[in-house]
């Protein structure tokens, strides 16, 4: 090549290179979010948090690996945790070229170029306690933090994974169904750990010392404001709202946000009365005190098994012609929920999924219409089912096509409420009405909800989305595909089967100059079990797994 | 409710006579009942005294808030410079685990106690045990770091003793609180295990306590602290 031509080349590159990196933020900008919060909200060389970032937008600043080279993609490496029962969802996490990941409370450091074990760190749980799925670790001042099945938060050296502290939650011998699940949030010198069961709570740790900075339950006490949406028994004590998943942070507002479960197991409570507040509610905490600054509750007296714990993503976009600062949920009940994050105020609220009976409408105020509540004695048919049309799995958001990216399933189930009164309902789950059940992925304007294009997939996508600066957006499927569409069309560009179902969450990094993008499959005994309802013999076929597969482009084609 | 009263509540639970059978897992009694036959025949007489107490050679087992994870430590890989030796491996395996089993139990770590129903106890005592048990979760409740009947937090010593009066539930004393100074910082500490080269305490200065692990180097040990209950536990 002459040099003429390699002068030309290298131009063509770095215009390719500008117009790929910054036209689209200099539209994003007028669009809505500004570079500074593209900055903030994108990962980079690491994956540091459980949404990405604490914005959880699931959006990753490389492009090494983009819509041109995609089909290249070959699996570097894969690691098995060995727990196939459960599968695995724990999100992972990147920092320093090192891939955290958690199973059945076990924690195990993983070299992110080739796939060593670093450490492995088991847990052992009390006498007479079990392990079980955990949804990720937290890393921050050097330490890993994770919280247990019996209700213990744990910090281990980064390096090692030592244990350096650990403390009780909770008392997880004298309360209920409680342990944690969900993965630690880190906020500045705190980490913040949801638990679930019959005291639901969210409290901040001391990440140097362990020692408990603020708690707050998920039911206000006698005394407190809140209390009065409860009936006047004691329920308010048994109620027990659970925290599932993990929060956001907005360091400029200094709030941390929050999604928390319904309460009383979603038994039935007798009229539709009280609001049992901070049921399926949206919180918004002080990052130093943990004192409320303001609740939006979703759906009052959930009697549906809906919760509103999913995650919550922080973006400032115009709504109607103004620019606000959103916190934005893609609901379990398939609504999209668009508050005002800085006064939960409600700006929006639209249906995801199609098929949707529980109630006739959710108008502009919030306010459910034309409920369609379980009768005591009967079976009733609800859609969406209490899985959801989205669940566990994350969506992903990128600044570039202004898209979010929703897996939505398309499901019903039979909800059986018992005679008598507070008793746990049963759930079977069907197809809706119209036809079989299936999922569409939308990649939509998340404040409108106008859809821009369709993936149609025959069964349930329940693993979370990437989304990358290379017009990339990857997830994988029950069958084992892990694939990436182009993010601007949903065309698919590439795929590989991971061996089984894919329930996790993909990931992506860049060590010393290379991008790995990391997934999990293994979708867990139980979750094969419900499939077969609805998806017939088909799923009785899909395998146990829990592996990381780890993918890059060829040495020579990066 | 007068301090005195919260108080009776709690004695009132404690001395409760126990009625019904808590939840266990059966083999890890049997391993227990096993091991308590084998410490009588094998770890009593020149070394450790009988139930777990002190012995000519060697210092007590019973209450000492001992982890699980060090009792299966010590017993199957002994204390270096010690005549503590590796004794779990000399040992046939079911005989090894059933000592475990059983100092794991004389440090609560194995429920063996009786718990009675809730609805069952008089009211004093159900307040008692609302009061024990930190059922408003205010982190003031003795189960933060005690456990009893099966139940609660074991930091420190299960409760098996009933003090006599409200007065003796007051004097109670602090055994074996250290100051331990780590990093320039001194607080109160209960120490767990210190054992090849990594010892645990835990932290008492805030409530849940939290169990650190440290290298001897990193860690100052005294005797003595001015910790007392009544500063942990405002309720009482």
């Amino acid at each position: 090549m002459g040099r003429r031509a390699r002068v030309a080349m290298l131009l063509a590159a770095v215009a390719t290179s500008w117009l790929l990196t910054y036209a689209p933020q200099v539209h994003a900008q007028k669009q809505g979010e500004n570079s500074a919060q593209i900055k903030a909200a994108s990962t980079t060389n690491d994956w540091p948090a459980h949404g990405g970032t604490n914005l959880a937008w699931r959006y990753s600043a490389l492009d090494q690996i983009n819509t041109s080279n995609v089909k290249k993609l070959s699996a570097v490496w894969s690691f098995e945790t060995g727990d196939y029962q459960n599968g695995l969802e724990s999100n992972p996490i990147v920092v320093d070229g090192v891939i955290f990941i958690s199973s059945f409370d076990d924690v195990f450091a993983l070299a992110g170029a080739t796939g060593e074990l670093l450490w492995q760190y088991k847990y052992n749980p009390l006498p007479g306690k079990t392990t079980g799925r955990n949804f990720g670790v937290a890393v921050g001042d050097g330490k890993v933090f994770l919280g247990t099945h019996d209700d213990h938060v744990v910090a281990l050296d980064q390096k090692t994974g030592k244990e350096i502290w650990k403390v009780a939650d909770a008392d997880s011998t004298s309360c209920g169904r409680c342990g944690i699940q969900a993965a630690p949030l880190i906020v500045k010198d705190k980490v913040i750990v949801g638990s679930a069961g019959s005291s639901g709570r969210l409290t901040a740790y001391d990440m140097k010392t362990g020692h408990v900075a603020w708690r707050f339950y998920m039911i206000p006490k006698p005394g407190e404001p809140g209390h009065e949406t409860w009936p006047d028994d004691d329920t308010w004590k048994r109620g027990g709202i659970s925290i599932w998943q993990t929060g956001s942070f907005d360091p400029d507002l200094n709030l941390v946000y929050w999604g928390t479960g319904d309460c009383c197991g979603e038994a039935y409570r007798g009229d539709v009365k009280y609001a049992d507040l901070y049921e399926d509610s949206i919180l918004a905490l002080d990052a130093d005190t943990g004192k409320l600054r303001w609740y939006y509750q979703e759906i009052p007296h959930d009697t549906w098994d809906y919760d509103a714990n999913w995650e919550l993503l922080l973006m400032d976009r115009p709504v109607n012609g103004k620019m606000r600062k959103l916190v934005m949920q893609f609901a379990k009940a398939g609504y999209t929920f668009i508050l005002d994050r800085v006064t939960g105020e409600l700006l929006g609220v639209y249906p995801y999924a199609k098929t949707n009976n529980f109630v006739q409408s959710i108008n502009q105020k919030g306010e459910l219409i034309g409920r369609n509540d379980p009768v005591l004695g009967k079976t009733t048919l609800i859609c969406p089912s209490e899985r959801g049309p989205k669940n566990f799995n994350q969506v992903a958001y990128s600044p570039r096509t202004q898209l979010a990216y929703l897996p939505v399933v398309e499901m019903c189930n039979d909800l059986t409420l018992p005679s008598t009164p507070n008793q746990p309902p049963t759930f079977v789950f069907k197809s809706p009405p119209d036809g079989p059940a299936y999922t569409h992925l939308d990649a939509l304007d998340p404040v409108t909800g106008k859809i821009a294009w369709t993936y149609r997939y025959k069964f349930e996508l329940s693993a979370s989305i990437l989304a990358t600066a290379g017009d990339l957006m990857l997830t994988g499927d029950p069958e084992g595909h892990f694939f990436a569409l182009d993010a601007r069309s949903g065309k698919t560009l590439w795929g590989y089967q991971t061996g089984s179902g894919n329930h996790g969450s993909p990931v992506t990094c860049m060590v010393r100059g290379r991008q790995y993008i990391a997934t999990e499959s293994g979708e867990g005994l139980s979750v094969i079990m419900y499939d077969k309802n609805v998806f017939g013999p088909q799923a009785a076929n899909w395998r146990l797994g829990s592996t990381l597969t780890v993918f890059a482009l060829p040495e020579e084609s990066k | 409710m007068t301090r005195a009263t919260q108080i009776i509540g709690v004695i009132a639970l404690l001395l409760v006579p126990v009625a019904a059978r808590g939840q266990q897992l059966p083999s890890r009694e049997e391993l227990a009942k096993r091991g308590a036959a084998v410490y009588a025949a094998s770890c009593t007489g020149y070394c450790h005294g009988a139930d777990g107490a002190a012995g000519p050679g060697a210092p007590a087992l019973a209450a000492r808030g001992l982890a699980a994870d060090y009792i299966d430590n010590v017993v199957m890989f002994g204390i270096e410079g010690t005549a503590m030796a590796e004794w779990g491996q000399r040992m046939p395996k079911l005989d090894s685990a059933g000592v475990i089993a059983y100092v794991q139990s004389l440090n609560g770590l194995i429920a063996t106690g009786n718990v009675v129903p809730l609805r069952d106890l008089p009211h004093e005592a159900q307040r008692g045990s609302a009061l024990f048990y930190d059922s408003d979760g205010n982190f003031t409740g003795c189960s933060n770091c005690h456990e009893m009947n099966g139940k609660g937090i074991p930091v420190a010593r299960p409760i098996s003793n009933v003090p006599a009066d409200v007065q003796a539930l007051r004097n109670l004393v602090t055994p074996r609180i250290s100051t331990a100074t780590v990093g320039g910082r001194a607080f109160p500490a209960l120490v767990a295990s210190q054992v090849r080269g990594e010892t645990k305490v835990y932290d008492l200065s805030s409530v849940p306590p939290v169990l650190l692990t440290l290298s001897p180097a990193e860690v100052k040990l005294a005797n003595g602290s001015s910790w007392q209950h009544s500063s942990a536990l405002g309720a009482l």
